[in-house]
């Protein structure tokens, strides 16, 4: 299992597009993904889980990846948190 | 105490009658949107069946999306096609199906009240979350469980039509129509609707008497009530006393015996009195009604839709091979005769549930504009057609949509020949002979008809939507439906130029709009010129009866008559002094 934290860097947090987006990046990988975030700690492959977490613009979020290709799944949800998701924002 | 609700009987309301019938049934209430949650728990024997409805109501909605997003990835609609994903990945949230079979499960819960339930523990957390963006964003995952829980509503809506049912709706969509045909409803009564909406063009298809624009009849039926619809009428009777009652079974009964006389016209000619021969074709929306072909003695398709295979299928993607499956069914259906085929019609309010963003869809992205921007649909449509054409030489018509100008046309006619020659190179065997024709529906190919005849192979008239472009009338819109003429003289005129065309450079020409399926009308087009209509094989005997009771040169006069009227008010006359005459016409074919 390995962790690591990251801040939520786009502006309108994480909604249902980013949260979409994360889903469907995980959806990739077979290792269970969990965040924890204030204490709660959510099914990151739950779009509504992750929607559950309401989380804002500078929120500071730990990461959780327990599996076979943990490594892998680490560096590509790290990214996505770093790019914003990929999302632009109007 | 509360007052008792008024319970009249007897209550008589105005409508439209989309399509014709006189049935009578029992109401039953169709409400989507607003929903009411069964909160009786089931006994534990019944729990396999709800966990296996909500399974069923999540493939459905799933389905349903997917449609929808291949729709807007053609669309290059990035926005609604992330919306659509994010929904898709909440239906297939893997803790709120854990939960919901969870509900079931232990609690012994509905499907629907157990979606509404895990929908609620989400709902309710993120609204304590506070967050005002999340919050305001709420309604997409309402709208999100309100599908489910309408799909698993319906699938319980469906099993319990029972026999005799007649739907009571708001308004109803194509899709709808579909399903409750195919569930068995006897007749649709909608507070709302057009009567050449694309909902109403299928259920005449499917032989469901509808009327529509009754305004109130959701709020004045009761579920359970006897109903009559009086489609003759444009009218339905709730309640009816004993003396209406009995009217109307006499009223049924007698209906009936009509359509048992017009059953042996089935077998005799299509010719005029005179002994004129005219092609009588099929229109065909659906697989189901194929045998119809063959049961009226359609010659042939002169128009099969494609587009009603999105109705159940991916759009847009359009599985090549379900396509040919639909084109084989359709030819081994009609004997020896041609199949016209038309290329995806789509657009406008076409479209299943899709919101369009464009301000004018009826003058914007359908038809042969969406095939020639999307050339990958056109093409895997041309090479479903020409497979299977191969195999039936000699019969293949391909009729192009919303065709406006001859670039457009050829344009289309260079990727024919492309596929057809791609084909032979794979040594798939193709037919040469495959006609390509365009739909005259957009008045600039009326006008430029005779340029046009030096290209195409055949001309199919629309006069739903020729109609509606001519006089600048939206055919869905209510407030203006008086405009809504298909026999006005400009229109007629547009058809006789597309006629005189047609007979210069030896083109067919084929009417394969609404106005056929009028007897009146149909008369009026033989009497232009044209030979071949087309129409829902229901509708066939009562169209060929009335040919048969008239002479050619009398439906030339017909045709003279109403190019020359000047107002409505004639046009009308016209048709009631016919109406008498045509009366008794049949009186004496009886005797």
């Amino acid at each position: 299992m390995i962790k690591k934290k990251v801040t939520v860097k786009n502006q309108a947090g994480i909604h249902a597009r980013p949260a979409s987006v994360i889903v469907q990046e995980m959806s990739r990988y077979k290792s269970d993904f969990h965040i924890h975030m204030y204490g709660y700690r959510i099914n990151g492959k739950s779009i509504l889980g992750l929607l559950t977490l309401a989380a804002e613009q500078g929120a500071e979020l730990e990461l959780e990846l327990d599996g076979p290709d943990e490594q892998e799944a680490m560096e590509a949800m790290v990214n996505l948190f770093n790019n914003g998701f990929k999302i632009e924002e109007k | 105490m509360q007052d008792e609700p008024t319970y009249k009987s007897n209550i008589e309301l105005n409508g439209l009658t989309a399509v014709s019938g006189l049935v009578m049934g029992v109401a039953r209430i169709y409400t989507k949107g607003n929903i009411n949650i069964n909160q009786e728990p089931v006994d534990d024997n019944s729990i396999p069946d709800e966990i296996k409805k909500f399974e069923k109501a999540s493939s459905n909605v799933r389905q349903e999306m997917d449609r929808l997003t291949d729709f807007a990835k053609a669309r290059d609609d990035s926005e609604t096609r992330d919306i659509l994903k994010a929904q898709v990945h909440i239906i297939e949230d893997p803790e709120l199906v854990e939960l919901v079979n969870t509900l079931i499960k232990e609690k012994n819960q509905r499907a629907e009240k157990a979606v509404y339930d895990a929908f609620q523990k989400f709902i309710d957390l993120i609204k304590s979350s506070e967050n005002s963006f999340l919050v305001s964003r709420l309604s997409d995952l309402r709208d999100v469980r309100d599908r489910m829980i309408h799909n698993i509503q319906q699938l319980d809506v469906i099993a319990s039509f029972g026999k005799d049912a007649i739907m009571i709706t708001e308004d109803v969509s194509p899709l709808e129509v579909v399903t409750f045909a195919r569930s068995g409803v006897t007749g649709i009564v909608c507070d709302t609707g057009g009567l050449t909406s694309h909902a109403s063009i299928i259920a005449n298809a499917m032989g469901i008497p509808m009327i529509i624009d009754t305004k109130t009849i959701t709020r004045t039926a009761q579920d359970g009530d006897t109903i009559i619809l009086d489609g003759y009428g444009q009218h339905v009777i709730l309640r009816p006393d004993e003396q209406t009652t009995g009217y109307y079974i006499r009223a049924i009964k007698r209906h009936q015996e009509e359509e048992k006389l017009l059953r042996h016209v089935i077998d005799k000619p299509a010719e005029t009195r005179c002994g004129h021969k005219v092609t009588l074709q099929a229109n065909i929306d659906f697989e189901e009604e194929v045998l119809n072909i063959e049961k009226y003695r359609a010659e042939g398709i002169g128009l099969l839709r494609t587009d009603t295979l999105l109705l159940n299928s991916g759009p847009i993607t359009m599985d090549r091979k379900r396509q040919e499956s639909f084109c084989q069914t359709a030819f081994s259906g009609s004997g020896n005769f041609p199949v016209t085929i038309r290329l995806l019609d789509v657009g406008g309010d076409k479209v299943l549930d899709i919101k369009t963003s464009e301000a004018n869809p009826f003058l914007g992205w359908r038809g042969v504009r969406i095939l020639l921007d999307r050339r990958e649909l056109l093409r895997s449509q041309m090479e479903a057609i020409c497979r299977v054409a191969g195999q039936y030489p000699g019969r293949t018509r391909i009729l192009v949509p919303m065709i406006t100008t001859i670039d457009e046309f050829l344009e289309v006619k260079k990727e024919l020949d492309e596929i057809q020659k791609q084909l032979q190179k794979k040594g798939v065997p193709v037919d040469k002979q495959v006609q390509i024709g365009v739909m005259v529906e957009v008045p600039s190919v009326a006008v430029q008809a005779c340029q046009f005849a030096q290209h195409v192979d055949f001309f199919s008239i629309g006069t739903n939507d020729l109609t509606q472009y001519t006089m600048a009338v939206d055919r869905g819109n209510n407030l203006i439906s008086s405009l809504y003429q298909p026999l006005h003289p400009s229109v007629l005129t547009f058809i006789a130029m597309t006629v005189e065309a047609g007979e210069k450079h030896n083109v067919p020409v084929a009417v394969c709009g609404e106005l056929s399926t009028d007897p009146f009308g149909a008369l009026v087009l033989l009497g232009m010129g044209i030979k071949e209509l087309s129409m829902t094989p229901r509708l066939i005997p009562k169209v060929k009866q009335a040919i048969r009771l008239h002479t050619l040169e009398e439906m030339q006069e017909m045709a003279e008559k109403m190019r020359n009227s000047e107002s409505v008010e004639q046009s009308k006359n016209i048709r009631i002094e016919w109406q008498k005459r045509f009366k008794n016409l049949r009186k004496t074919d009886r005797a």
